[in-house]
């Protein structure tokens, strides 16, 4: 019994970030025919990616959107984007570029613009969306790494000095990554543009 | 199935059986929609601004081959590319055997929509290695010099032994221990406390020479130096230090007694490396020091004591120009350690220190200019060393040898003189 508690408690313990993500906000708005992610409150460049930015250095931010039907785990839509962000050293503003087919870029954006030209950029096709039917949108962001971070696992052969180096790594090095899912959504709830009513 | 791809988004059917598999081709398909034709966005908006300079931190440039070299200086005034500057920070990376973690920053240049690209390398985390710095000089008129230093825990700590007679007028046999903490919660400053302790002999000239100057401190028989200090990088290329030097002399005569050289001191050093322009390169470095010993310290000696260097670098191909100048003046009453001398591997290098004087002087001017075509070098010096009041000539030099790096070489060198032109023999790596 006292075993239970405690793995139970673990799982709290464990799902506490991902919990905390949870809470900031997810909304949905719908724009002609597509639906469109917005994230005010949450920041997707860490102070690490920030820092890097700051140092004139790309950052590649992986985007991905998941549209799930309520009690399902199959999803009803999922998008991936990949957005290539970089600080302008002398405009000291942010630039992002998405990646090919699509390879528009934007710059001259503080920060929260920069991160929301990103889901602007990643609309949702109104017709994957079954109405009246409840449906959950789920927003999942990483930093890709870069090669050279990666460029301890590429090295040829297995050295003391590559052992040692992947046991001593941190576990603020990963790179950041987190989830967030928003309420139950129904078409027929959400604010509409452009659209007629 | 019901499913529709459009761009890397993907609508399920909801009515869909087979999940499991799909789930599976999702995954498959999808890195591969990604990075399709291998095309990775590494687009930087910084890549519409000029390269200004590229530089490199944390290593000796002895370190980084020629072509390598060669090819970081090739981007200057081209647009800065980040691929190309990520592939290349992999090359050294290859090159340095992967001992070093290589980090690319790009700042804002001095020029208007320039940049200025930087290499930071540091020892890769985990790396244990053993560094150990051997040193090796005969010189045929003031015999052999030694050091072997051995440096753990990647340059934080070491320890050597060492036998030398080159750069002072005294011979040290004894140890040194130093410790260092290159950051000190910024990058900006660095600690570090070097002590040493060595066992003294002179030569017989010093110490007749001593025996008629009674101005100048007894020659002693031990010497142990203790000598904390700060160093602070407040810019790119400018390092200053700050610290003590706490030293104690034991003096055999009129008794055996002990007497203290407590200074205060500082640190100057400003170096420079200017783009390549035409195929030429530039490098100047300009050092001073300041060693202050005051009643404050309770110093038994009191005296100040300044010293200036200027070293210039003009390479071409194969061809190098080297332009050296130190000086220096101390006043007050300075121990026999502190005084200048001319005459040993990298100083009036065809005279010998006893020669030019036994007992050095308070106050020196040297220049050196060295012409090198790959390995072969030729040398010019000219300088003097005196004390206010006594008259010591200027004396020439000059010679030829092969040079290896920055410090290793065979020399032949000859004073410029109408008699007993004797030259000086050296070999190994000057102090």
């Amino acid at each position: 019994m006292r075993l239970h508690r405690c793995i139970i408690l673990l799982l709290i313990l464990t799902e506490i970030p991902e919990s905390v993500a949870w809470a900031q906000s997810l909304e949905a708005e719908v724009v002609k025919d597509s639906l469109k992610i917005s994230a005010r409150q949450l920041y997707f460049l860490s102070d690490t990616e920030l820092e890097r930015l700051h140092n004139g250095l790309t950052v590649n931010l992986i985007i991905s959107l998941t549209v799930s039907m309520e009690g399902s785990r199959n999803p009803l839509y999922r998008a991936q984007e990949r957005f290539a962000f970089s600080f302008d050293l002398w405009e000291e503003k942010y630039s992002v570029f998405h990646s090919p087919p699509d390879g528009r870029s934007v710059s001259h954006l503080p920060v929260g613009s920069a991160e929301e030209w990103c889901l602007q950029n990643m609309p949702i096709p109104l017709d994957v969306i079954p109405d009246p039917d409840f449906f959950m949108i789920q927003l999942e962001c990483f930093v890709e790494e870069t090669e050279q971070e990666n460029s301890g696992e590429e090295a040829p052969g297995l050295t003391l000095a590559g052992i040692i180096e992947y046991f001593s790594r941190k576990k603020g090095d990963q790179p950041h990554r987190w989830r967030i899912s928003s309420g139950l959504l129904r078409l027929s709830d959400l604010k509409r543009t452009g659209t007629e009513p | 199935m019901n499913s529709l791809r459009n761009g890397t988004g993907i609508a399920l059917s909801r009515g869909m059986k087979n999940t499991h598999v799909f789930t599976f081709l999702f995954v498959l398909l999808l890195p591969a929609g990604l990075y399709a034709d291998d095309q990775k966005p590494e687009v930087n908006i910084n890549e519409r601004y000029l390269v200004e300079s590229v530089e490199f931190e944390g290593i000796d440039h002895s370190k980084i081959s020629e072509d390598l070299w060669e090819e970081a200086q090739s981007f200057v005034g081209q647009n800065y590319n980040a691929q190309l500057a990520n592939e290349f920070a992999e090359k050294l990376r290859e090159r340095l055997k992967r001992r070093y973690a290589i980090d690319v920053r790009v700042n804002k240049g001095l020029k208007a929509e320039h940049v200025r690209v930087l290499f930071r390398i540091e020892k890769a985390p985990g790396v244990v290695t053993l560094k150990s710095t051997v040193k090796g000089l005969y010189h045929s008129k003031q015999g052999f010099s030694g050091l072997l230093e051995v440096a753990p825990f990647q340059d934080h700590f070491a320890v050597g032994i060492v036998s030398e007679a080159d750069r002072l007028l005294e011979r040290n046999a004894g140890y040194m221990i130093r410790f260092k903490q290159p950051t000190l919660g910024t990058d900006l400053l660095g600690f570090q406390i070097d002590f040493e302790s060595y066992h003294q002999s002179f030569d017989d000239a010093t110490i007749a020479e001593l025996q008629e100057r009674t101005d100048i401190p007894d020659f002693y028989r031990a010497r142990q130096n203790f000598a904390p200090y700060l160093t602070f990088r407040p810019i790119q290329n400018l390092t200053l230090s700050a610290g003590l030097s706490f030293q104690r002399l034991q003096l055999q005569y009129p008794s055996l007694h002990t007497a203290t050289a407590y200074a205060g001191t500082g640190d100057l050093r400003y170096s420079r490396d200017f783009p390549v322009q035409n195929g030429i390169s530039q490098t100047i470095t300009a050092t001073y020091g300041l060693r202050t010993a005051t009643n404050v310290l309770d110093s038994d000696y009191i005296y100040t004591r300044h010293f200036w260097k200027v070293d210039y670098k003009l390479s071409r191909n194969k061809n190098s120009f080297y332009a050296h100048f130190t000086g220096g003046i101390i006043g007050g009453t300075a121990p026999l350690f502190e005084r200048f001398s001319l005459g040993n591997s990298t100083t009036l290098r065809g005279w010998n220190k006893f020669d030019v004087s036994p007992i050095g002087g308070s106050r020196v001017a040297h220049g050196s200019l060295e012409y090198r075509y790959r390995v072969l070098e030729v040398f010019y010096d000219v300088g003097a060393v005196w004390d206010p009041g006594k008259y010591n000539p200027v004396r020439h030099s000059f010679g030829f040898g092969l040079a290896f790096g920055k410090n290793s070489c065979v020399s032949l060198a000859f004073p410029v003189r109408l008699h007993d032109v004797s030259p000086i023999f050296m070999i190994g790596t000057r102090f």
